[in-house]
């Protein structure tokens, strides 16, 4: 029998090692309320005894009876649960990360569930009050901003103290959400003769050309064009665009900005990237190594940004 | 990461309404401007959480608050050292809590200390109805914790937390039956119940008398109730008086062997006696005891004597032999006090000058108290100075204490030795559980008297007429020596006098149930624990118990992991569809076409059909059917399965030989 029971908890443990993305590692963690709770009960036995009295026996009983109920469903609460990793979003550094991730339940409800990152410390969460059996539902995590990059987040928390506080339970996703970082974009006073110097084709960019219209905000955008009196009159907040003369190739060149540090140079080519994908202006980006040739839209904007976000230097800066 | 919301309306309202049915039982004991402090505190939060909007007092307040609360329980003498006494500031502490509920952590520390609170009820008070009660409060409390730890509605919450603790009653029976009964007292911590002391005044009874609060309640196990003028429960034996108050004399409480009964034909009768804690030490029984309860000893005077005196509700059982008398001799019981009126001298004189024998003065006594303008009042007013001239020479009128009293003291003066006994006379008896229930208006004293060498039980308050508007139960019930209804059993004047009968019996059902409740459940102790172990073979108590009982939990609990963990990796398979495609893919799997996990059922099928053309149209119409099934809109009724899976019985079971393909396609 001893034997039997080894091998199976052998069994057990080993497969909780090899971890999937599918089970989540399940862990249980006794809460100070738990303390308090047993430190009370003492004191009624205590009394129970000193008075023999049954009738506090049986409340002592009745309480821990149900303290163990509440372990049980806290478990089962949280033992089915699924999570697929959705998209983490790119962003600019500093600012907010944001990924998503859908939780899925099991063959029954499940309530009071917190989904996290336990990597990040002052992570709030996001709650989700009530998923029906085998409802899902979509959580977008906002994370604090981080370096620019490549950045790894492996694991994803959905925890709950249900139903009554005395234990936390928590079901440790493996994910891999891949965040890239893009340099903090730098808009610099000369940036028009920085990009258009040497081939004489350069255009003046930013607020100062003429109003081409209107295109709805996306996330991650600068806020500095945002048209805050049309959001002021209640309209959805609205980007405007610019445009000055005829749409001609720009290059973005890394070696256009000599003597300025490797960040701070990422950031003002990333400023000039942003500000010629506003304008509709075609641009292409040179990087030691690299070439992309002219073009824009979401797709070029994001592949250029990319590459700014992954950039290392080829040797060190040193003095030019 | 914070896992709970802020505090709302519902959270806070829910816990002040569970805090408020824990403190309610002790409203009583709680001085008047406390319980409107915490009306007030109540108010106060619920309204604050109703706006939205609280204002927490800082900390010195709040410690200045329970200073002041300390403080005034300790001015107003509320406080004690005593458990029951520092109630009071427990409580008030309690309900300081709520005004500094801020985070998780205060939430859940008053929800526990309501148990507590729940708990120091029950110390006090473990009958059914408190218990009932309690069970009731400790929901309301876990209502509160659940409630706090998920957004759902009042009724979602309230039928979670009913089915934990509904889930955990088996469990919670088992810890209850099985958790072991220690014996230790600790100093200090004794309730004090008003009862009786070892002193007797002739007005004291009076004070019992008006109360219906049970006193004890008597089971007969053998169904051998004596009638019930022999229903005298003995108590305490008072042989020393000054004159006017009686008390027990210490010098001549004489434990001894005592000798063998005197006529074995006497009846004996086993009682088992279930006694209110009186802050005595003396115990009940028939008169006479012949075979003392556990940790009680008999006295020569036949009193039972407790060690201690029992705080909890003590169940015990003693057997008494009727008619047998004590033949103890003592001489306090033959003084006569230097003080007294001579015309109490006189009488008794007279009494003993016309006998011819002793018994003779004794019936001339009972005979003095029928005739002469005796009556029986409860209410006889104050006695002058001497208490016992003046009952008998002027007022003229009392209850059963003056009479004994008065009547110990004439016969001492007559020459026979007499003494006082307080115990209780009768009880009602509940028709449905057939047994007794002694309450505190069943208080009663009589005298006993030394003649013939024996002491012989003497009632002089037996034919004394009732005094003119004495309506009380006790009164009643010595007058007319018939049953009176007590007011448990009355009906309450609002209902309809049709329900007066109902309404008995379901006080007896009440009472019987209230009986069984308190021999079952709360009489389990250490000896009945231990009467279980000795059934199934376990004598020697703690370690063996202890370690078979963990080893035992330990292995259920493996056990129903085990079996949870494994049903909960079996697929679910509860689609009827999806277990017939399933054996319909294992059959052509044994014909040799195994499904792709990426084939589809139309590449399927058409796959299987060219592999066995024999089953061609077979194959082909089973996957158009399980596609039409699968996709559409035809539910999969009953018929249909069967006439699937009587399909799928067509296919062969083994793949055809080779040379059998070759027969067929030639």
């Amino acid at each position: 029998m001893t034997e039997l029971v080894n091998k199976s908890m052998k069994v057990s443990i080993a497969d909780d090692i090899r971890i999937s993305p599918s089970r989540p590692v399940l862990r249980i963690k006794f809460t100070n309320a738990c303390f308090y709770l047993a430190v009370v009960l003492g004191f009624v036995l205590l009394g129970a005894i000193n008075y023999q009295s049954n009738s506090a026996y049986l409340i002592v009983a009745l309480v821990i009876s149900t303290a163990v109920m509440s372990i049980i469903h806290a478990w089962k609460n949280i033992r089915a649960l699924g999570v697929i990793a959705g998209q983490a979003f790119p962003a600019f550094a500093g600012e907010p990360l944001r990924a998503n991730a859908t939780i899925t339940a099991g063959g029954f409800p499940t309530v009071a569930l917190v989904c996290d990152i336990p990597d990040i410390a002052e992570d709030d969460g996001v709650t989700i009050a009530h998923l029906g059996a085998l409802q899902s539902q979509l959580v977008t995590l906002v994370l604090p901003g981080k370096q620019r990059g490549l950045h790894h987040l492996r694991r994803l928390r959905v925890a709950s103290l249900y139903p009554m506080g005395l234990v936390f339970v928590q079901a440790e996703f493996i994910i891999d959400w891949q965040f890239i970082v893009y340099p903090a974009p730098l808009i610099s006073g000369n940036l028009a003769s920085d990009a258009g110097d040497g081939q004489g084709e350069g255009q003046r960019l930013g607020s100062t050309g003429d109003f081409h219209g209107h295109h709805l905000y996306q996330p991650g955008e600068s806020q500095r064009r945002v048209d805050w009196r049309a959001v002021a009159r209640g309209r959805p907040i609205l980007v405007k665009e610019f445009v000055s003369g005829p749409l001609q190739d720009c290059w973005i060149d890394y070696d256009r900005f000599p003597g300025v540090p490797l960040e701070q140079r990422l950031s003002l080519m990333c400023g000039q990237i942003i500000s010629f994908e506003h304008t509709g202006q075609r641009y292409g980006l040179r990087l030691p190594g690299i070439l992309i040739e002219p073009n824009h839209g979401e797709t070029h904007y994001h592949t250029c940004l990319k590459q700014l976000a992954l950039w290392t230097s080829p040797q060190p800066l040193g003095n030019p | 990461m914070s896992l709970v919301a802020a505090h709302g309306f519902s959270r806070v309202l829910t816990l002040v309404l569970a805090m408020v049915m824990a403190t309610l039982p002790f409203i009583g004991s709680l001085p008047p401007w406390l319980t409107l402090g915490i009306v007030i505190l109540a108010a106060w939060r619920v309204m604050a959480e109703y706006r939205g909007f609280v204002i927490i007092p800082p900390i010195s307040f709040r410690l200045l608050l329970a200073l002041i609360v300390a403080g005034l329980l300790l001015l107003t003498n509320e406080l004690g050292f005593g458990l029951a006494a520092a109630t009071p500031l427990f409580v008030g502490f309690l309900w300081i809590k709520l005004l500094e509920l801020k985070a998780r952590r205060d939430y859940l520390l008053a929800c526990f200390l309501s148990y507590f609170l729940v708990a120091v009820m029950l110390f006090d008070h473990s009958s059914l109805t408190y218990s009932i009660y309690a069970i009731a409060t400790i929901t309301a409390i876990t209502t509160a914790l659940v409630g706090y730890h998920m957004d759902a509605r009042a009724r979602q919450v309230v039928g979670l937390s009913a089915r934990l603790m509904l889930k955990g009653l088996p469990l919670a029976i088992i810890i209850f039956m099985l958790f072991p009964r220690l014996q230790m007292n600790f100093p200090n911590l004794g309730n004090a119940t008003s009862g009786f002391t070892d002193e007797l005044a002739p007005g004291d009874i009076a004070r019992l008398a008006l109360s219906e609060e049970p006193v004890m309640r008597v089971e007969f196990p053998n169904h051998d109730m004596p009638s019930t003028d022999l229903l005298y429960w003995r108590g305490l034996v008072l042989n020393h008086t000054d004159g006017e108050r009686w008390k027990v004399s210490r010098e001549t409480l004489v434990y001894q062997d005592l000798p063998n009964a005197t006529d074995e034909n006497l009846p004996a009768i086993v009682q088992d006696i279930t006694l209110e804690p009186m802050n005595q030490r003396w115990l009940f029984a028939l008169d006479v005891a012949e075979l003392p309860p556990d940790r009680t000893r008999l006295a020569l005077n036949r009193a039972l004597v407790r060690r201690q005196p029992p705080t909890q509700t003590l169940r015990y059982r003693v057997t008494s032999r009727l008619g047998e008398k004590a033949d103890d001799v003592d001489d306090a019981s033959s003084r006569i006090p230097e003080q007294l009126d001579p015309r109490v001298r006189q009488l008794a004189q007279s009494w003993r000058d016309q006998a011819t024998q002793k018994n003779d003065i004794i019936t001339q006594g009972l005979k003095y108290f029928q005739a002469n303008g005796f009556s029986y009042s409860l209410n006889p007013g104050t006695m002058a100075d001497d208490s016992v001239a003046d009952f008998l020479f002027n007022k003229r009128a009392g209850f059963c204490s003056h009479y004994a009293t008065s009547f110990s003291l004439l016969m001492r003066c007559a020459g026979l030795p007499a003494r006082v006994i307080v115990g209780f006379r009768r009880g009602d008896l509940n028709q449905v559980g057939g047994f007794l229930m002694v309450r505190h208006d069943h208080a009663h004293a009589w005298s006993e008297v030394f003649i013939n060498g024996f002491w012989q039980r003497v009632d002089p308050t037996i034919g004394v007429p009732l005094a003119p508007g004495e309506t009380s139960p006790a009164a009643l019930r010595n007058e007319n020596n018939s049953a009176t209804l007590s007011s448990s059993e009355r009906k309450p004047w609002w209902m309809p006098e049709l329900l007066d009968q109902p309404y008995r019996a379901a006080a007896q059902y009440w009472q019987l149930a209230e009986a069984r409740w308190e021999s079952s459940v709360m009489g389990l102790d250490g000896a009945t624990q231990s009467s279980w172990l000795e059934k199934i073979g376990i004598t020697r108590f703690a370690p063996s118990f202890l370690f078979i009982s963990v080893i035992t939990a330990i292995g259920i609990v493996i056990t129903v992991f085990l079996w949870w963990r494994q049903r909960e990796r079996a697929p679910i398979k509860t689609d009827p569809l999806v277990i017939w495609y399933d054996s319909f893919c294992a059959r052509l799997s044994h014909l040799g076409i195994t499904r792709e996990a990426w084939e589809g059922p139309l590449d399927f099928t058409g796959r299987a059909a060219r592999a066995l053309p024999t089953h061609a149209p077979l194959i082909t119409q089973l996957g158009q059917e399980y596609i039409a099934l699968r996709y559409g809109s035809t539910p999969v009724t009953r018929a249909v399965r069967a006439r699937l899976f009587a399909a799928l019985r067509q296919l062969p079971k083994r793949a055809p030989t080779p040379a059998f393909v070759a027969a067929t396609q030639s």
